[in-house]
């Protein structure tokens, strides 16, 4: 298995507290990778250090071998896109005008916009359905569209790899499965390799190709959804007492859980 | 066949709508900035012939580029020209410097004399005019000194992992409070000519402009200019917030950092020729952002503000009933109202 971004031996944190403590993983390229575990147990904190969001305490991240807190920002961000929580549309902002931004790494000081940008920002509208709102403000769209929208800002961006932090939360259940199939279309047509941080287990099960459970900064379980999503990990990861059972259509772990008086 | 109604499904079609898009915004932009243009032009020329019957009104347009002797001259080129320069140049300078740290800090009070950084500002400037009046350079050196330190206290005593706007605008408030303080601790100290000169300060007005304070704000908005444009395409990276900024591979610390000092010196400068000239910093941008739509409100916010002030001034020297009055006055008249606004506006629960 190749990977072609890699933490080793990683520290991190908000200030002095160290959130992460000497963590190494590898992310599989060319897949689907899901970031599961309790609240704070580190996932975004790993995703954040990763994107060079966070600074290092220690440890290194490796993007194609390199260090990436080696190499002049904007060259990691034609390679790495990261889609934060809740990024911040700027006031009277029209789609269009958002979605450009994401060409900001392909563009050199005071160059126009290319034929080649267009092209860019026209596939990620296109892929992402919002096409149809490029000359729509921002701040007047539905939390769904809106969130479609960021999606394409990540996808103009043009990047072999693509991190998201959360990026179904807030939304209702049907707009969630539109983003979650847009990746995995996405993942399916180009081999972008994708990571996401997800508070649905199941929904990670469903989409992910690997799954790395987390609690207290450090790793738990790696591997398949099959591997990860069992009733033992999901107690031993959040304490919690659950069934599961495989998803009818697909055959995915699919996890039920039990109340107190289930038990 | 495609018109614009259809929604666009192919790549092609979708480059056609971006360029559509785009051009209806570059030309709405480049009508709105004609207009200002226009408006200033016209304001300008009203300002050198208006003003009473001493001056030939032939003599005017000449004596504007030096060419006359005697009372045209005194009146026109070293009185009315001067003046009207000044309220254009420093009225860009508020627009501009209120615009850039609305669109830093993300908030549309967090303007720089709101959060105290023109009361540094002045009193800096006010701490040279009187202890050290003949120092060259000092008044304008001293005014973005005085600004700069109070940039540094307020990211020293509000940046938490970012900004907390309502500790800002409260330190801010608070910083300024101290600076007016010292300032008028300054007056008490002062002997009488001292205090004439530094009252400007306090009031606000382009009354006293020499070519000297055009000079200086020339300079002022020529460097916040060439700043504002090197730093522009960080500038709209970091609206989207420090993360996806960082992600893009935007120097975000660097940007903000220079935008901070240069919104500071530009308030700072502006505010040591003219005074405090309150809400043109305030209104400039929002009223932008209105006409052209955020992407290009920035640049937009000199001009408006031009406008603002040169207008505010000529009502101040010739309106009826309440002329004449300081400059501050006029704007701060036209910009309360749209503050008490923007606080219902906000208190309603609306967000932006």
């Amino acid at each position: 298995m190749t990977h072609h971004l890699e933490a080793r031996l990683l520290s991190s944190g908000y200030g002095k507290a160290l959130i992460i403590d000497g963590l190494s993983v590898g992310i599989p390229a060319g897949e689907i990778t899901a970031l599961v575990g309790p609240n704070a147990c580190g996932k975004s904190t790993l995703l954040k250090s990763v994107a060079r969001l966070l600074p290092l305490a220690s440890g290194s991240v490796l993007l194609d071998g390199a260090d990436i807190h080696a190499m002049p920002t904007k060259q990691v961000a034609r390679k790495l896109g990261i889609l934060p929580q809740s990024p911040i549309a700027p006031e009277s902002i029209t789609v269009g005008g958002l979605v450009w931004r994401g060409r900001h790494p392909h563009r050199r000081f005071g160059q126009r916009r290319t034929a080649a940008d267009e092209v860019a920002i026209a596939d990620a509208l296109l892929a992402t359905g919002t096409a149809e709102l490029i000359d729509r403000p921002v701040d007047q769209l539905s939390g769904g569209q809106r969130q479609r929208v960021w999606i394409a800002l990540a996808l103009a961006q043009d990047t072999p790899t693509l991190l998201l932090d959360e990026p179904t939360t807030y939304l209702d259940i049907a707009h969630q499965i539109e983003v979650m199939d847009l990746l995995a279309e996405l993942n399916e047509r180009t081999g972008k390799t994708i990571v996401l941080v997800s508070h649905d287990l199941n929904q990670a099960a469903l989409y992910a190709s690997t799954v790395i459970a987390m609690r207290d900064g450090k790793i738990i379980h790696q591997g398949s959804p099959e591997q990860v999503i069992t009733e033992e990990t999901i107690a031993e990861v959040f304490g919690l007492k659950c069934v599961v059972v495989p998803h009818p259509i697909t055959g995915a772990p699919q996890l039920f859980p039990l109340s107190r008086k289930n038990v | 066949m495609t018109n614009s109604l259809t929604v666009p499904t192919t790549q092609a079609d979708t480059v056609r709508a971006l360029r559509r898009t785009r051009n209806v915004q570059v030309r709405r932009l480049a009508v709105v900035l004609a207009t200002c243009c226009v408006l200033l032009a016209g304001l300008l020329a009203t300002s050198l012939f208006l003003g009473g019957g001493r001056v030939v009104a032939a003599d005017i347009l000449p004596a504007a580029f030096g060419l006359r002797t005697g009372l045209a001259d005194y009146v026109v080129f070293q009185n009315r020209l001067p003046r009207a320069l000044a309220a254009l140049l420093s009225g860009a300078l508020f627009g501009l410097s209120g615009a850039l740290y609305q669109k830093l800090i993300r908030n549309p009070l967090a303007t720089p004399d709101i959060v105290g950084i023109s009361a540094g500002g002045s009193a800096g400037a006010t701490t040279v005019l009187i202890l050290a009046p003949t120092l060259p350079f000092g008044v304008p050196l001293a005014a973005i000194l005085g600004a700069f330190a109070l940039v540094a206290a307020i990211h020293a005593l509000s940046w938490r992992q970012g900004v907390d706007t309502y500790r800002l605008v409260l330190v801010g408030i608070g910083l300024s409070a101290v600076c007016s303080a010292y300032t008028n601790y300054l007056f008490t100290v002062a002997d009488q000519h001292s205090i004439a000169a530094a009252m400007r300060w306090l009031i606000g007005s382009v009354n006293d402009a020499t070519w000297e304070g055009v000079l200086t704000l020339g300079l002022a908005l020529a460097v916040c200019a060439v700043g504002v444009a090197v730093l522009g395409r960080g500038l709209s990276g970091l609206a989207l917030g420090d993360e996806l900024a960082t992600g893009l591979g935007l120097p975000v610390s660097f940007t903000r950092v220079c935008a901070l000092l240069l919104g500071a010196a530009a308030a700072a400068l502006a505010t040591s020729v003219v005074g405090p000239i309150g809400f043109v910093a305030l209104i400039s941008g929002p009223i932008s952002a209105r006409l052209v739509g955020g992407e290009h409100a920035l640049g937009l916010s000199a001009f408006v503000g031009a406008v603002i002030v040169l207008g505010a001034d000529l009502l101040a020297q010739h309106a009826p009933l309440i002329s004449p009055v300081p400059t501050g006055v006029l704007t701060a008249l036209l910009g309360a109202p749209y503050f008490f606004w923007l606080v219902l506006r906000r208190g309603a629960g609306a967000t932006s």
